[in-house]
C-alpha cells in the first residue's frame, strides 16, 4: 500500500465509516457481503462508489485537493480515477507530477 | 360550511399529506368515516407539492421493503402508473424515484376512489375542545364561514403541529435549530448523462465554489442537484433555512419569494456549462418543510434509539433511512445506520398524554432533533399514519353532551 492509499484509506475511514460500520463490497449494489479484512478497513480495490455517497466523495474531493494542492477538473470526475483506493491515488499521484512539471508548488 | 352526518362521529384527519392520506385510507379501511381536511387546494403534501422525486423510508439497506400495508401499496400504484418509476441506491440508501406529478395524481385517485373519504381543502381546524381525555369537539373554518363537529378520533398529519397546538401550546416543540427547509424546481433541456455518477458531483461542487465567492447567494453553497426519472431532466434543490417566524403568512411569502429568486439565478449560473446550456425551469414546487414542530409525546424517540437500532413493544413501524440533519448554518450531514440495522417507531411517539383520541403522525411525531431527522421520511410517514388511522377507526362516535365541556382553548 502507498502512502497516498494509505492517507486516503484512513481519511475514508476516520470521516465517514463510523465505528463497527464495515464497508461494503460490491460493484454498485449492496449484497451484504463485507470486506475479507473489514478490521484492517477498507480494501484498495473495494468500490468507493458505492460505499460513499456524493456528499462523502465531495467533502473527499476537497479535502484531497487542498492537502494535495491539487485541482481536480470536473471532466475528471470518472470511476476510472475515482472509483477505487487504488485509482484515485495513483490519479493524485499523476495530478501531483503535473502540479510539479508546471513548476507550481506541491 | 353546514354540517353533514358525516361530520359527526367521524375520524378526522387534518393534513393530507403522506402520513394523513395513509390515516384516512386505513381509518376507512377500519370502517370508520373519515374526514379528511387539507388546508391547501389539493391533497398530496409535500412529496406533491414540494416536488419530492425520492421517496425515503420504504427500503432497508437491502432494497427490500421495510413494510407491508400502505407502503408497500403506494409503492405497487407507483409502478403500475408510470413504468418510469424504480427503486434505486442513493448514496448507502435505497429511495423510489418518482415523478412528483405521477405522485401527486396517484394519491388523489386512490383517496377519491374510497367513498368513506369526504375531502375538504381549504380548511382547517381553529378551536378543539376536550373533555376529560378526548377531544370531544372540533371548530373547521373553511371558505369564510366555520362549523363544530364532535369527532370520534383526530389526527393530526398537518406537519406543523397545528392541531396538537390547539390542544396545548407546550405540548410542542420548535427547534432552535429546526432543519432548513428546501425549495425545488424541476429543469429539463440538460443534456443526459450531464449528472452521471460521479459527475455531477463537479456541479454542486462549482456552486459551493460560486457562493463562497459572492457570485451567488451564500445558501446556494448548500444547494443540490439531482437527476430526473427522464433522461433530460434534474431537480435542483435549494437550502431554505427557517428562522422562528417562518409559520407567519407574510415571512413565509418573503422566504418563498426569496428561495424562488434564488433557485432562478443557480439555474441561470447552470447555463455556463454545455450541459446545461438549454436548462428551463418547467415546474417549481412550494416551500418544503422538513421540520415544521414536533409534539411532546407520551414518548420521545431519541437519536440513540436510532442508532441503536432500539425496537418497543408498540412498534408502529420500521425505519432504516440514515439520521439527515439540514442544519440551518452548515448544511447536510448524513449518518447511516448500520447495515441490516432498523429502528422501531413506537405508538407512543403519536400520542399526547392524557388525550386517547388523538394521534399527530408524520413530520410531527415525538422525536428529539436527530431521531426526527431520520424518521420524518415518506415512507415512515405513510407507515405512521396507517397505524394511527387503524387505531383511530376503533375509537366509539363522539361525546354528545357538550354540558360536560371541561376544557375549550382556542
Amino acid at each position: 500500500m502507498t502512502h497516498i492509499e494509505e492517507t486516503i484509506r484512513n481519511y475514508i475511514q476516520s470521516s465517514f465509516l463510523a465505528d463497527g460500520q464495515p464497508a461494503i463490497s460490491g460493484n454498485g449494489e449492496s449484497d451484504g457481503r463485507l470486506s475479507s479484512d473489514t478490521v484492517g478497513g477498507l480494501r484498495c480495490d473495494d468500490d468507493l462508489l458505492s460505499i460513499l455517497d456524493s456528499l462523502q466523495i465531495l467533502r473527499m474531493l476537497l479535502d484531497l485537493e487542498a492537502q494535495y494542492a491539487i485541482k481536480v477538473e470536473n471532466s475528471e470526475l470518472t470511476p476510472d480515477n475515482l472509483g477505487t483506493i487504488s485509482r484515485l491515488a495513483n490519479f493524485i499521484a499523476r495530478k501531483r507530477q503535473e502540479v510539479a512539471c508546471q513548476g507550481l508548488p506541491t | 360550511m353546514s354540517a353533514s352526518p358525516v361530520d359527526h362521529g367521524a375520524v378526522v384527519v387534518c393534513g393530507a399529506g403522506a402520513a394523513g392520506m395513509a390515516a384516512a385510507l386505513a381509518a376507512a379501511r377500519g370502517g370508520a368515516p373519515v374526514l379528511l381536511l387539507e388546508a391547501g387546494r389539493q391533497v398530496g403534501g409535500t412529496v406533491a407539492h414540494a416536488l419530492i422525486h425520492t421517496l425515503a423510508g420504504l427500503f432497508g439497506s437491502d432494497g427490500q421493503h421495510l413494510h407491508d400495508g400502505l407502503p408497500r401499496e403506494l409503492a405497487d400504484r407507483l409502478h403500475a402508473a408510470d413504468s418510469r418509476t424504480r427503486v434505486r441506491k442513493m448514496g448507502r440508501a435505497w429511495v423510489l424515484s418518482v415523478c412528483p406529478n405521477i405522485y401527486r395524481d396517484t394519491v388523489a385517485r386512490w383517496i377519491a376512489h374510497d367513498r368513506r373519504i369526504t375531502v375538504r381543502c381549504g380548511a382547517r381546524v381553529t378551536r378543539i375542545a376536550t373533555i376529560g381525555q378526548r377531544v370531544c369537539e372540533l371548530e373547521v373554518a373553511a371558505g369564510g364561514s366555520s362549523n363544530c363537529l364532535r369527532p370520534a378520533a383526530v389526527i393530526d398529519a398537518t406537519g406543523t403541529a397545528e392541531v396538537a397546538r390547539l390542544i396545548d401550546n407546550s405540548c410542542v416543540c420548535d427547534d432552535d435549530r429546526r432543519a432548513a427547509g428546501g425549495w425545488i424546481v424541476r429543469v429539463r433541456g440538460i443534456a443526459p448523462g450531464a449528472l452521471d455518477f460521479p459527475k455531477g458531483i463537479g456541479i454542486v461542487r462549482a456552486l459551493r465554489d460560486a457562493a463562497h465567492t459572492n457570485r451567488l447567494p451564500w445558501h446556494c453553497s448548500h444547494a443540490w442537484i439531482d437527476a430526473g426519472i427522464d433522461n433530460d431532466e434534474a431537480f435542483v434543490k435549494l437550502f431554505v433555512p427557517l428562522d422562528a417566524r417562518w409559520r407567519d403568512a407574510d415571512r413565509h411569502c418573503e422566504i418563498s419569494h426569496a428561495a424562488q429568486t434564488s433557485v432562478a439565478d443557480v439555474v441561470e449560473f447552470l447555463k455556463q456549462w454545455p450541459d446545461f446550456a438549454r436548462a428551463e425551469i418547467t415546474q417549481s414546487g412550494s416551500l418544503g418543510v422538513r421540520d415544521g414542530g414536533r409534539i411532546r409525546g407520551r414518548y420521545t424517540l431519541t437519536a440513540a434509539d436510532v442508532r441503536q437500532g432500539r425496537t418497543f413493544a408498540d412498534a408502529v413501524c420500521r425505519c432504516a433511512w440514515p439520521i439527515e440533519y439540514w442544519d440551518p448554518e452548515r448544511g447536510v450531514s448524513i449518518e447511516y445506520l448500520p447495515v441490516g440495522k432498523h429502528y422501531d417507531i413506537p405508538m407512543r411517539a403519536l400520542q399526547l398524554e392524557g388525550i386517547d383520541n388523538f394521534w399527530a403522525v408524520g413530520k410531527c411525531l415525538s422525536a428529539d432533533r436527530y431521531a426526527h431527522a431520520s424518521a420524518r421520511v415518506v415512507g415512515a410517514c405513510w407507515a405512521m399514519g396507517e397505524a394511527a388511522g387503524a387505531a383511530a377507526a376503533s375509537q366509539p362516535a363522539g361525546v354528545e353532551d357538550r354540558r360536560e365541556l371541561v376544557r375549550a382553548i382556542s
